[in-house]
């Protein structure tokens, strides 16, 4: 099955400053796809290449089987994009908007934008630049989802938003998740995790990992180890134990190839004399802080599989 | 769905307003028009200032409209929600066009019938008229809007690019006029200080529509900002460079429309230098340039012709083999009928020439590019109120507001009037009464319209309106003033059309010329 999204040393550069560099990536159809990172990470820009906002410099990119530089017309027909600095027409009342975008659509589904009229209490009379932040985010979701797109891209969608607003849209996202595939960036990593299937972590430019939740959360173990007596950090660790440090006589590492029994027996060959080791799973935010604090590309991370199994929400 | 007329009646909904201070605009301007023949006083600076606040007033509104309605859709940023909707670039760009055609062409159009029907004219006018005067407003004004529009994101910006394109227009301008050598040759136009003929001008025009079309084009093809507005400055700059270019027409130009006389005529003209007291030969530098009044007496023009000097050149041989010869200039006078005139040459070199020659007496050779006129067709038409039609002419009017005047008020259709002598009785101002003995009576005799009917003669005005005020001439031709005279209903006034015969060249030498000393001007 081909990916609804894929990239291919996707690159872009704004006069001597490197925003994106080789960014390799692949979204497979259904995925709920967050591609997170701190802000200033470039995630923006890339949502951009992929919609044919931005040119690439470098590399080049598809979305539905089509070069995003090819991007235009009728195609737009099967993707949703929502972003956060998106300038809509202030003018038009949102009913206005939703008459104005409908005809555009051949796969309009009235009756779905009724329910998410209904969903959202949108005030169907009021002009798009009288709503609030919330208001309008809602509104630019029922434009972009009454017509059903296979693929909806979402740029910051729930920044600035109260969490009962966050919870609706995330809600009407899920609704439409079994026959879309959902790309959408944040810089939060607790709005994402408990719905996203697949993630990509995105850092000055550069994608540091991109796979399954699943996978990664499988791939992690914070790991502790009590040593008989006071220690440092050993030279030479395995350069997959991120973040090693020591406290007394327990030496903590994040295990970032974690494979069961044979990461057991490495430790266990490596530290002969420890008292205790403990394996513990590890949540998405934890992860990050030590990728973020090691600071480098994690080399080995496996591009996503083509099967998707989509963790359950 | 037809996403043309989709987003043509959105942007026709969304902008009504717009679209209705346009049409006051024009309302305005339509309501007014009439006024410049028909005002109670004589055409003023104030209602100068008027006639173009009006058409200013209508071109503001158009920028209204043209910015809100290509800003609708902006095509610079990266933060528009059309962008990633299916939109197709043809059929906005087609939306647009249609908006354009439908809310600003079709109600100019219309508003200019009108005018047309006012003026005594029919509403359909010439074709060709009507082509060029629209290529004229597209060029001019609506396509570098658009262009200006599609290449910037707001109001404001292109507010300040509008300013700055138009403050460049006129710093080329200046360039432009500083750099010609040949002021105006007058091939086409003739006569009343165009600087650059019509026909030349023109190219330029095109030049911004086929330029702009190319700009709006690109943009909304590829929405690539820079590279479209490098396209922009890039065919402005070679605009200017065409214009400069047409503006200067070279000697052969003139070698080429003036041959040297073999008969006719040109070759008939007397030309004498003649300084007298009430046209002396004299000098005033002005700031580094000498100017001389160089006065001749002209004669020999044959009856039932006429002559027309459009233009001259000066050159000098001094004794030592040292040569000048200055460049081709517009010489600014009515033609001349039979007799003998005197009219002063404008003799002007840079003052650094002038120092070199002043000292030494100089073979002077003064060459005039000159238009050989015959009397044509003749009309009589008998002077009424408020307007009366002068056939193959236009409609004139020797009335303002309720007084009967005493100069003549002629419109036309779509271009200039063609040369013609207009002559007619004068009556004191009440027109009634006692009315002067037929030896008392004065005559209004004046020029009006142009000799040569230039190939592209657009208009920013359906109606062209000719101003014939006359001295008032006794029996023996002498001038007089025009205080208390009046062209008055029921006098026939003749209008004789003067057809172009030839063009040519006519010489006048003068041997041991001495260039005049500097002298103030003499003080009004």
């Amino acid at each position: 099955m081909n990916p609804t999204i894929r990239t291919q040393d996707l690159g872009k550069r704004f006069g001597h400053t490197e925003v994106l560099l080789e960014i390799n990536l692949a979204v497979p159809e259904g995925a709920i796809y967050a591609l997170v990172g701190p802000n200033g990470a470039g995630k923006t820009t890339m949502i951009k290449l992929m919609m044919n906002i931005f040119r690439p410099t470098s590399g080049h990119a598809q979305v539905l089987g089509l070069d995003t530089q090819k991007l235009a017309g009728e195609v737009f027909n099967r993707i949703g994009y929502v972003s956060e600095n998106q300038e809509m027409p202030e003018a038009m009342t949102v009913e206005a908007l939703l008459d104005f975008m409908r005809p555009f659509y051949p796969r309009w589904d009235r009756a779905l934008e009724r329910q998410l009229v209904r969903q959202f209490d949108l005030p169907l009379d009021r002009k798009l630049k009288h709503l609030s932040r919330g208001m309008r985010m809602k509104a630019a979701f029922a434009s972009s989802l009454a017509y059903r797109p296979s693929l909806i891209v979402l740029d910051e969608p729930f920044t600035g938003l109260d969490p009962l607003v966050r919870d609706e849209l995330i809600e009407s996202l899920l609704e439409r998740a079994p026959e879309t595939t959902i790309f959408l960036s944040s810089h939060d990593l607790a709005e994402i995790e408990s719905f996203a299937s697949h993630v990509g972590y995105l850092e000055e430019g550069r994608m540091l990992f991109s796979e399954e939740m699943t996978v990664l959360a499988d791939r992690f173990r914070e790991v502790s180890i009590t040593l008989p007596a006071p220690s440092r950090v050993p030279p030479n660790l395995p350069p997959a134990w991120l973040v090693p440090e020591t406290a007394d006589c327990v030496l903590r590492f994040v295990h970032s190839e974690y494979r069961g029994d044979a990461s057991e027996r490495e430790v266990a060959h490596l530290f002969p004399a420890a008292r205790n080791v403990a394996w513990e799973a590890m949540p998405l935010r934890s992860i990050f802080l030590a990728i973020a604090k090691t600071g480098r590309p994690q080399n080995h991370a496996p591009q996503i599989a083509a099967d998707d199994r989509r963790p359950k929400a | 769905m037809n996403q043309v007329l989709h987003i043509f009646r959105k942007d026709t909904r969304r902008f009504w307003l717009e679209i209705l201070a346009s049409f006051t605009a024009l309302a305005i301007y339509v309501v007014h028009y009439p006024a410049r023949w028909n005002a109670v006083q004589y055409p003023s600076q104030y209602q100068q200032l008027n006639d173009n606040s009006m058409v200013c007033v209508v071109v503001l509104a158009w920028w209204l409209l043209i910015a809100r309605v290509v800003h609708a859709e902006s095509l610079v940023g990266d933060q528009q929600f059309w962008i990633t909707r299916p939109y197709e670039w043809k059929k906005l760009l087609a939306a647009k066009a249609l908006f354009v055609g439908v809310w600003i062409y079709v109600p100019f159009v219309i508003a200019q019938m009108l005018v047309l029907t006012e003026a005594g004219f029919s509403p359909l006018g010439r074709a060709s008229g009507w082509l060029l005067m629209l290529a004229l407003y597209s060029g001019v004004f609506i396509f570098p809007l658009i262009a200006i529009a599609a290449l910037t994101a707001n109001f404001a910006r292109m507010a300040l690019a509008v300013f700055g394109s138009y403050l460049a227009a006129i710093a080329c301008y200046i360039w432009i006029s500083n750099r010609s050598e040949v002021h105006a040759v007058s091939v086409y136009s003739h006569g009343y200080g165009t600087m650059v003929p019509y026909s030349h001008f023109f190219v330029v025009v095109v030049f911004a529509v086929v330029g702009g079309a190319a700009v709006v084009l690109l943009q909304y093809a590829t929405r690539r900002v820079w590279l479209s507005r490098a396209l922009a400055v890039g065919l402005a700059v070679l605009g200017a460079g065409a214009a400069l270019a047409l503006s200067r027409m070279p000697q052969r130009e003139v070698d080429r429309q003036y041959p040297a006389a073999s008969s006719g005529v040109a070759r008939e003209l007397q030309l004498v230098f003649a300084p007298k007291p009430g046209n002396p030969l004299m000098a005033g530098v002005w700031p580094n340039n000498v100017f001389i009044t160089f006065p001749i007496d002209l004669s020999g023009v044959p009856e039932g012709a006429a002559v027309e000097v459009d233009d001259m050149q000066f050159s000098m041989d001094a004794a030592d083999g040292e040569h000048w010869t200055g460049p081709w200039r517009q010489l600014n006078t009515t033609p001349f009928l039979p007799g003998t005139h005197a009219p002063s040459l404008p003799f002007i070199l840079s003052r650094k020439d002038y120092e070199h020659f002043k000292s030494v007496p100089v073979t002077l050779h003064v060459a005039l590019a000159v238009t050989e006129l015959h009397a044509g067709s003749e009309a009589t038409a008998t002077i009424a109120n408020p307007a009366f039609p002068v056939s193959g002419f236009g409609v004139c009017s020797a009335q303002w507001g309720e007084q009967p005047q005493n100069f003549l008020i002629c419109r036309s259709e779509f271009g200039e009037l063609p040369l013609t002598y207009v002559t007619a009785a004068f009556s004191n101002n009440l027109c009634s009464g006692p009315q002067p003995q037929p030896e008392d009576v004065r005559t209004f005799a004046e020029w009006t319209g142009k000799a040569y009917a230039d190939p592209i003669d657009a208009s920013s005005d359906p109606v062209r309106l000719t101003f014939a005020e006359s001295g008032a001439y006794d029996n023996g031709g002498h001038a007089h003033g025009t205080r208390g005279l009046a062209l008055c209903p029921g006098t026939p006034a003749h209008f004789t059309h003067y057809d172009v015969v030839r063009r040519s060249r006519a010489y006048l030498t003068v041997p041991n010329f001495q260039l005049p000393l500097e002298t103030q001007w003499p003080r009004n």
